[in-house]
């Protein structure tokens, strides 16, 4: 993309920068914090102090569906007392207005995940046909236990009424269509939803919110949401339960499912966090986003004595791969490799000057990578068709699952030819797993008191 | 949560900052956990939080909630598992999606960090945060403070284990299956 007007993007004057330690509590951030001021990168933590929110939008009572608007329904500082007469030009209330912007929300979220899914289903499917020489079916032991929710025989009859095996190659195709049959089914439901243990299951037939095919659901949403649809907000909180539905017990879980099978079950892994994983004397590349069908092919290459031969003739001692974002979860979880930072972190490991190149693919990608990238020798490079960034001069190598072996190839040469770095200090941090009797023996005894599930 | 013995499985961004911040090593156990927690993650050596996986990987924690009610004695569905959800600094459209299908499991989730776009609808908000309990069991609810939203969860978990009959069993009990099934007929 252009590559003319390279420039450092100067901070603008706030008029008091707040301390580094009011914005982040992590140390490495603080002092990545003060190195952007030093060096006037400017970051998010700049961005944050002179943006002002939409005072209308954090209450979720604008509309911008139609071009009547947009139609603003602040709620008054006091409150409503007595009837609330908020409506937009069609007659909209703030509920329905608020309903129908979190409902897009819900499809947004969804769309992200499910389409992540879509993507790792297709290259399963390519696998299993071996269409592609570059995945393979990994973790075959996980594919017979799943199979059997996406209505896949993992036996057969032989000729004298006797239980055999099913060929898994077999297996696999058909849990790969099935798998992919679940985005575009018209009626019917999401298959892997009976996983839920049965009262829930039942609940949500009886609410009419089993998700009956996975794009259709946020394809409704887009639909009940256009001026005059639905326009009550009970019946969007419905479609909208529905299509997260869709997504947690259907795109998401089978983008999970079969990310195990492809690359195998996450296990118990010891290994390091933040942004002082990155070495002085490695090329350091780091991969952001979220699809682990790009990292899990970037690993590979990294790991070629050739590539490993490269990187010393730059004069480097190896190649020194870590994450950012939920890449760096799939890298951490599969490989044990480093986990350099999250979403808050991506302009930070730019600044710290020893990152040769950031690959990226798709979600929570921040634009302004390219421009911090800018002020440093690191090379940004898109990979996927859907997300290309206008700002800054980023490289475009596109990553297809047919010829993934060979794209990863490029892109790790690109990092390596791009060596010269400098270093931080180290934290520790790990991943582990148990078994449930354990959990549920010491809930019912008291000695943990329940769990919480902390995402975001 | 894991000075009150709740234990912690965390995905996504969340995981990292909690990784960074050294909770994720069977050390940090003895160091920060309330004395039932840390017995615990001493004797089968795991750390007070759990690394589950990216954020499309929150099918895991849904997995994990359904283990435990298919493992017995807490209850024959999510909502009636001492569990809370929770985003503690909430950014993207793919935490809104999560935080409801974890509500529609039957989990009461927090938001917290910035509010949820709904403060502007009052009547749909209470729909979120109250009346959907009545279908689901679980509901949303936000709070910015982050004491007070890990106390909210803990009261929230509280009041499942008082719905279990089992808010008072902090002795230390061997359970057999055959137990845990009494308890589930209960």
């Amino acid at each position: 993309m252009a590559t003319e007007e390279v420039k450092k993007v100067v901070v603008k004057k706030v008029k008091q920068p707040p301390r580094p330690e009011d914005l982040a509590l992590d140390v490495a951030s603080q002092q990545m914090i003060v190195r952007s001021r030093e060096m006037e990168v400017e970051t998010i933590f700049d961005r944050a102090q002179t943006m002002k929110q939409c005072s209308i939008g954090v209450q979720g009572t604008c509309c911008k569906n139609c071009a009547q608007g947009p139609c603003r329904l602040p709620l008054p500082k006091g409150g409503i007392e007595g009837e609330d007469t908020r409506k937009g030009l069609c007659g909209a209330t703030a509920q329905t207005i608020a309903a129908r912007n979190f409902a897009r929300m819900v499809a947004g979220g969804a769309a992200a995940h499910s389409d992540h899914g879509r993507a790792v289903a297709e290259t399963f499917l390519a696998a299993a046909r071996k269409e592609t020489d570059d995945y393979h079916i990994k973790d075959t032991k996980k594919l017979l236990e799943i199979a059997p929710d996406y209505g896949v025989d993992i036996t057969v009859e032989g000729e004298n009424g006797e239980i055999l095996d099913r060929d898994t190659d077999e297996i696999a195709v058909e849990v790969g269509e099935n798998a992919l049959a679940q985005w575009g089914q018209q009626s019917g439901e999401v298959c892997t939803i009976k996983r839920a243990p049965a009262a829930r299951y039942e609940l949500w037939k009886k609410l009419g919110v089993a998700p009956r095919g996975i794009d259709r659901e946020i394809v409704e949403i887009m639909h009940r949401t256009h001026i005059g649809v639905d326009q009550h907000y009970e019946n969007l909180t419905q479609q909208f339960s529905r299509a997260a539905i869709a997504d947690g017990w259907g795109g998401s879980m089978i983008a999970t499912d079969l990310q195990d099978v492809l690359f195998g079950c996450p296990y118990p892994v010891k290994s390091t966090a933040n942004l002082g994983v990155l070495r002085e004397d490695h090329v350091n590349l780091v991969i952001h986003g979220h699809e682990p069908l790009l990292s899990e092919m970037v690993v590979q290459v990294a790991e070629l004595p050739e590539m490993i031969e490269l990187a010393r003739q730059k004069g480097a001692k190896g190649i020194q791969l870590s994450g950012i974002c939920c890449t760096a979860n799939e890298l951490l979880m599969r490989h044990g490799i480093p986990l350099c930072g999250d979403f808050l972190q991506q302009e930070l490991a730019i600044i710290t000057g020893a990152v040769d190149a950031m690959v990226v693919d798709v979600q929570c990608i921040m634009e302004n990578i390219a421009n911090v990238a800018e002020c440093f020798h690191t090379k940004i490079i898109t990979t996927n068709p859907k997300a290309r960034i206008e700002s800054g001069d980023t490289i475009h190598i596109e990553f297809d699952e047919h010829t993934a072996f060979e794209d990863a190839k490029k892109i790790v040469r690109t990092a390596i030819e791009n060596f010269p770095n400098r270093e931080k200090e180290v934290h520790l941090g790990g991943t582990f797993r148990g078994s449930y009797s354990t959990l549920n023996d010491n809930i019912i005894n008291g000695r943990i008191r329940g769990i919480a599930g902390v995402v975001g | 949560m894991i000075k009150n013995d709740v234990i912690v499985l965390a995905t996504g961004c969340t995981a990292i900052a909690v990784a960074k911040a050294g909770l994720m090593t069977p050390e940090a156990a003895k160091v920060y956990c309330g004395p039932g927690l840390a017995e615990v993650c001493e004797t089968v050596g795991i750390p007070p939080v759990l690394h589950m996986g990216s954020c499309v990987d929150n099918a895991r924690i849904l997995m994990a909630a359904t283990e435990v009610v298919k493992a017995g004695g807490l209850g024959n569905d999510i909502s009636e598992v001492p569990v809370a959800g929770s985003a503690p600094e909430w950014m993207s459209e793919k935490a809104i999606s999560i935080g409801h299908y974890f509500v529609t499991a039957g989990v009461y989730t927090v938001f917290g960090g910035t509010a949820l776009p709904v403060t502007g609808a009052p009547v749909f908000q209470n729909h979120l945060f109250n009346e959907l309990e009545g279908l689901y069991g679980g509901m949303w609810d936000m709070e910015e403070d982050p004491i007070k939203h890990a106390h909210k969860m803990i009261a929230h978990i509280d009041k499942k284990r008082k719905a279990l009959g089992i808010d008072k069993a902090r002795e230390r009990v061997l359970m057999s299956m055959a137990d845990r099934r009494e308890l589930e007929a209960a």
